[in-house]
């Protein structure tokens, strides 16, 4: 088992912490994890991005040409990264910023409006990248809540119980909203 | 202790694991990592953090606590290790122990900031001025950039050789679960060379400049010896899948990788591929090469993120008996896995685009 992942949005977006969260997931999993962040110059208003790769067996290149999933937090990404997508790959996108004008081919779309989400059933848009991560899980099934659970346990064992709620939260609500 | 963690932030743990006490930088991307880290880390151990006013200082400023006796460490990124060679020079000469990094990024010139090997040449067959050679690891992994830091430590001091680590943009901001040794013991070697105050004992003296060239050369000449030691008894290399292998690709740092993935699928497609990584490139294993060549390899690919620079070192151990191709991306373009599978493929079926 290997699974490819590109996260991209808008810089504070969290998509290399969401990022993280799922190499950690799978490292408590016992699994190779390889996490790749863009880093440098990126401009304000540019998108972040960054590479997972997970994976039962070793890892060669930490770069991904070819991803099985797709996590775009902001239209850019979709531009950006759509080509990088396997043909029946999956594309989840964050449809409370992404407008519907792109074309996806055979590939399988998953649109989530996850700042009104957030807002909505959080009361807060900071976990809204857990939120995917709940939702990614659950379409791939590569990774059993309770290690995702674990991992955010350990990830904000500094901040706190609320916090750890709070996402422990987001995480099942991206869960139950595909 | 098992962690995710950058390759950069590997190798400093690595450093802080192996003893080192001390750390100059300047900072330059991609490798910030390891100042951040280390302004961190160092004063938790009671070790001294000092950001440098330039490359030249920092080196500068190696060359003293090494001179002192202390573990000492400076890392940069290209253009930064340019600015030191002159300090690598003198560190060489007056045999002051040390471990160097340069994580390099696409030149020359100012070049660019992503993840590139040109700087082969300038690590293994000298930089500075003058007849000089460092320990130089290239590692492949976050765990390989802690483990080789605390190897390196160990044999800097042990042949009173600089050691340093040459690796890339990839390697160094990748996160990778790194296995954190928790009970390393530095080794403790005597320093009896060291500036350490020379109450109840005869001066000691540490400098470059040997006016007499007898004397310098005799300098030389202990140096090439420790030179010929280090490629008897610290050549260190991974064979991946060479046992039966008729075409082998020599890839160092990110794209032995990629050519672990490569070999695979020309396995599946009936070429007999396999891999060999050298994890020191100087000492080169010019020897492991050999017994390949013993061993029937007709065919070796080097792949390398440069325009072919280990490419002589290899040539210069096959001498003639094999034949010798080259895939190279540069300026801190990737080696891309399919044309890399394409070429060990084509070379298979004798068909070579060398």
């Amino acid at each position: 088992m290997t699974q490819k992942i590109i996260i991209s949005g808008f810089g504070g977006q969290g998509v290399l912490s969401a990022g993280l969260l799922i190499a950690e997931s799978a490292v408590e999993e016992g699994w190779n994890a390889t996490f790749f962040p863009s880093y440098g110059a990126e401009m304000r208003g540019g998108t972040a991005n960054c590479h997972v790769i997970i994976s039962d067996s070793e890892i060669a290149s930490p770069i991904i040409k070819s991803a099985d999933t797709l996590i775009a937090l902001n239209s850019p990404s979709v531009d950006k990264f759509l080509p990088f997508l396997k043909e029946n790959g999956l594309l989840l996108v964050n449809s409370s910023v992404v407008s519907g004008n792109f074309d996806a081919g055979t590939r399988k779309v998953v649109e989530l409006p996850l700042d009104s989400l957030a807002l909505e059933k959080l009361g807060n848009s900071k976990s809204a990248n857990v939120i995917i991560i709940g939702a990614f899980a659950k379409l791939t099934n590569v990774l059993k809540p309770e290690k995702i659970k674990s991992a955010i346990e350990k990830k904000f064992a500094s901040k706190g119980g609320k916090i750890i709620d709070m996402n422990l939260r987001a995480l099942e609500l991206g869960a139950v909203s595909v | 202790m098992r962690k995710l963690i950058k390759g950069n932030e590997a190798m400093a743990e690595g450093a802080v694991i192996a003893g080192c006490r001390y750390y100059f930088g300047y900072p330059i991307t991609p490798q910030n990592e390891v100042p951040a880290y280390m302004s961190k880390r160092l004063p938790e151990v009671g070790g001294v953090f000092v950001q440098a006013e330039s490359e030249l200082a920092s080196i500068n400023m190696v060359y003293g606590a090494s001179a002192a006796g202390a573990r000492v460490m400076t890392t940069t990124s290209s253009p930064g290790f340019s600015l030191m060679m002159e300090g690598v020079s003198y560190l060489a000469a007056s045999r002051l122990p040390c471990v160097l990094a340069n994580v390099q990024r696409g030149g020359p010139g100012l070049g660019n900031i992503a993840p590139a090997q040109g700087d082969y040449f300038q690590a293994v067959k000298g930089g500075g001025h003058g007849d000089y050679r460092l320990i130089v690891f290239a590692p492949a992994s976050p765990q390989e950039m802690l483990d080789l830091t605390i190897l390196a430590f160990e044999l800097s001091d042990k042949y009173r050789v600089p050691a340093l680590i040459l690796s890339d943009g990839i390697i160094g901001q990748m996160m990778e679960s790194v296995d954190i040794p928790e009970n390393y013991v530095p080794g403790k070697v005597d320093k009896p060379w060291a500036l350490t105050g020379a109450e109840g004992r005869s001066k000691n003296v540490v400098c470059s400049l040997f006016l007499d060239e007898n004397v310098m050369q005799n300098l030389n000449t202990e140096l090439s010896d420790t030179y010929e030691e280090l490629k008897k008894s610290e050549v260190r290399y991974e064979s991946f899948m060479t046992d039966d292998a008729e075409a082998v690709i020599v890839a160092f740092g990110t794209p032995s990788r990629i050519a672990k993935n490569a070999v695979l699928r020309a396995r599946a497609e009936g070429c007999k591929a396999g891999l060999l990584r050298p994890i020191t490139i100087f000492p080169f294993p010019e020897k492991e090469i050999s017994s390949l060549i013993e061993n029937n390899v007709k065919n070796f690919l080097v792949t390398e993120m440069n325009s072919g620079q280990m490419l002589e070192d290899v040539k210069l151990a096959v001498s003639g008996r094999s034949n010798v191709h080259f895939y190279g991306t540069t300026g801190g373009v990737i080696t891309d896995e399919d044309e890399m599978t394409d070429r060990i493929m084509s070379i298979c079926k004798g068909g070579s685009r060398g």
